[in-house]
């Protein structure tokens, strides 16, 4: 079985990124590359291929009584994706629990992607997760659900902060790392799945697919909630996490999003789909746009659009729904408001 | 019960490595944070001689533990495998003298005043790792092994001791109790937490008259249960036996609980639950 690393790894740069911190972040807004005034972009283009379509699935779900095994799976079809033999690890967002909130990925949706996975022939499928700052991650399991569904059907659970390491070199250097130690599992997977909710994000503005990633970076190495990432920068983080463990699908739990201030103080939000797709730049800007921000100014996503994937609307191909069955507006803090799109 | 307690002790036993520490989940490599609570659970027992030797032996830079070997440092697993050698009666190998000199002499990074949160961010403690900022978790941990630690060492410097405590209540939730990090975010009050306040509260033991550890106890009364999990449950368990407090509550929760502490598997989960359920325990690795 090829690893992540072998598969995807390639050897480290020597020259240093730009560090984009968090209090840099209204002022790259005004930027357009940050990263190009620090004299040379922090990735090599010849490393990436940006495809020039990516397809984005909205598959409707109104709301958690529905069958998520179907859905996934019509999206896997409708998508063209095939996981037969593929050892997957799902990355869920789980980063808190409170009752009646909209913080983390519905435990459901988690299950039904499961067994709609196993069913197209992927040869195993582990869920793992490491959370941000609640690093007892049993009583997130426990008190989410997920821990039931889990025993009922069989399905393994990785502690992503816990897990035995590896260190491998960053694809990007957007932070100034040269490498970062990620979970042996994580790596040993071939095929990672990226499930987060859809929220607005207090620091970030959106986290959906891409800021998810910040949950496989063990704590055990790094402290909570990931210190030296938020040193770095979170947008820089983001990027380099996604150049370099590059997800291969995204199952965004859209159905109840968060608003507001999010990631765990916002408010639920019912929106009612689920969105799915293998570029994960085109499905967080797509989701970006359902609520109302522009993808565009949002800085990692728009950094992101240069070498990962698509962000130009006419380079993304809508399955299922449309995206204006579901567009709307979040509300988001005041200091994101300027990034709103303009409604008709 | 004792069913129960044999089954935790059994389950550590099957997952000690062939090095004689444990990894946080069966088959992984051994870490520092695991080794050292199942050291205190096992302690009195082969498994436990065993895991106090390879603590004695456990790879250090500049006198800090490193959290695995061929990692880096963490300075709260430093100070829980600080308590495990105390209770042990355990030396490390470059002199326990040595650890404590070097826990004290790192600090979390001081940062500028934030309008995002009312916290003193000037005050120093402890961080998970060098060069970040100081969090309650590691804060409490260093701060509880260090006093552990003061009777029998002169070097403990009671200015640190000050600073981490004062920065544990200034830390505190307005309701009692801790959160992770910051009690307040953007004018939002944050939540306290079970496991983060059972520890600070084992920490500040020596200042139970200060208003915010009479509150912080009163939450950690009222909501000890309300975190179901084998290390949340376990350390309410700890810290309520040790201000003398009622525990019947967790007790039966941790109990409760144990099947599912047991199928995830986590090491320093279930070494944390087999020592605080064990009767033979006065949990004297962790009380001042």
């Amino acid at each position: 079985m090829p690893s992540v690393q072998n598969r995807r790894m390639p050897r480290s740069h020597s020259d240093g990124g730009c560090v984009l911190a968090r209090r840099d972040f209204l002022g790259a807004m005004a930027v357009p590359f940050v990263a190009a005034a620090c004299g040379r972009p922090p990735y090599d283009p010849a490393l990436f291929h940006r495809p020039s379509m990516s397809a984005v699935g909205l598959f409707p779900a109104a709301d958690y009584a529905a069958d998520f095994s179907e859905i996934v799976a019509r999206g896997l079809r409708e998508l063209g994706i095939d996981v037969r033999g593929r050892h997957v690890l799902l990355k869920p967002n789980m980063v808190e629990y409170e009752s009646n909130t909209a913080i983390n990925t519905h435990p459901l949706v988690v299950a039904g992607a499961a067994l709609a996975l196993r069913s197209a022939g992927a040869a195993d499928v582990v869920v793992g997760e490491g959370p941000g700052h609640r690093r007892d991650i049993e009583y997130l399991v426990t008190q989410t659900g997920l821990y039931d569904h889990l025993r009922e059907h069989r399905i393994r659970f990785v502690d992503l902060n816990h897990d035995d390491v590896r260190y491998v070199p960053l694809r990007s250097r957007f932070t100034g790392l040269e490498t970062i130690a990620l979970s042996s599992e994580l790596l040993q997977a071939d095929f990672i799945v990226t499930m987060p909710k859809l929220k607005t994000h207090h620091w970030a503005g959106m986290t959906a697919s891409m800021k998810n990633l910040f949950g496989t970076v063990p704590g055990a190495v790094y402290g909570w909630p990931k210190n030296i990432l938020h040193m770095k920068g979170i947008e820089n983080s983001i990027l380099d996490l996604n150049a370099t463990i590059r997800p291969n699908l995204a199952i965004v739990d859209a159905v109840t999003a968060m608003e507001g201030d999010g990631p765990i103080m916002g408010k639920p939000r019912h929106v009612g789909f689920i969105a799915m797709g293998s570029d994960v730049v085109s499905v967080d800007a797509t989701c970006a746009r359902i609520i109302g921000l522009d993808p565009a100014r949002l800085p990692y996503l728009r950094t992101a659009g240069r070498f990962l994937g698509n962000l130009d609307v006419r380079r993304i191909q809508q399955r299922g729904e449309p995206v204006s069955r579901y567009a709307t507006t979040f509300d988001v803090l005041d200091r994101f408001k300027p990034i709103r799109l303009e409604r008709p | 019960m004792s069913n129960g307690i044999h089954n935790l002790a059994e389950s550590l036993r099957r997952g000690q490595n062939a090095d004689g520490g444990w990894g946080y989940f069966p088959g992984k490599a051994s870490r520092l944070e695991p080794t050292a609570f199942a050291a205190l659970a096992l302690a009195g027992t082969a498994a436990g001689a065993a895991a106090a030797a390879v603590l004695h032996q456990w790879p250090s830079r500049d006198g800090l533990l490193l959290e695995r070997a061929g990692g880096e440092p963490n300075f709260a697993f430093h100070g829980v495998a600080l308590l495990a050698m105390r209770a042990c009666r355990n030396e490390h190998v470059s002199g326990t003298a040595a650890l404590i000199g070097a826990l004290q002499r790192v600090k979390g990074v001081r940062l500028a005043p934030s309008n995002t949160g009312s916290q003193d961010n000037t005050l120093q403690a402890w961080s998970w790792i060098p060069q970040t900022f100081s969090w309650v978790e590691p804060t409490a941990w260093c701060l509880l092994s260090l006093k552990k630690w003061a009777p029998m060492n002169r070097e403990v410097d009671p200015a640190r001791l000050d600073e981490a405590e004062r920065l544990l209540i200034n830390r505190s939730c307005p309701a009692g109790g801790w959160n992770y990090g910051n009690a307040d975010v953007l004018g939002k009050d944050l939540r306290p937490y079970v496991p983060t306040s059972a520890i600070a509260l084992l920490a500040l033991q020596h200042r139970r008259d200060h208003p915010v550890v009479e509150r912080s106890l009163a939450y950690l009364e009222k909501h000890g249960t309300s975190e179901r999990s084998g290390t949340a449950l376990a350390l309410a368990l700890l810290a309520l036996r040790v201000y003398g407090r009622r525990d019947d509550a967790v007790r039966s929760a941790l109990i409760g609980q144990l099947p599912i502490t047991m199928a995830l598997q986590n090491h320093a989960a279930i070494a944390l639950a087999a020592y605080a359920l064990s009767s033979e325990q006065t949990y004297a690795a962790f009380t001042l």
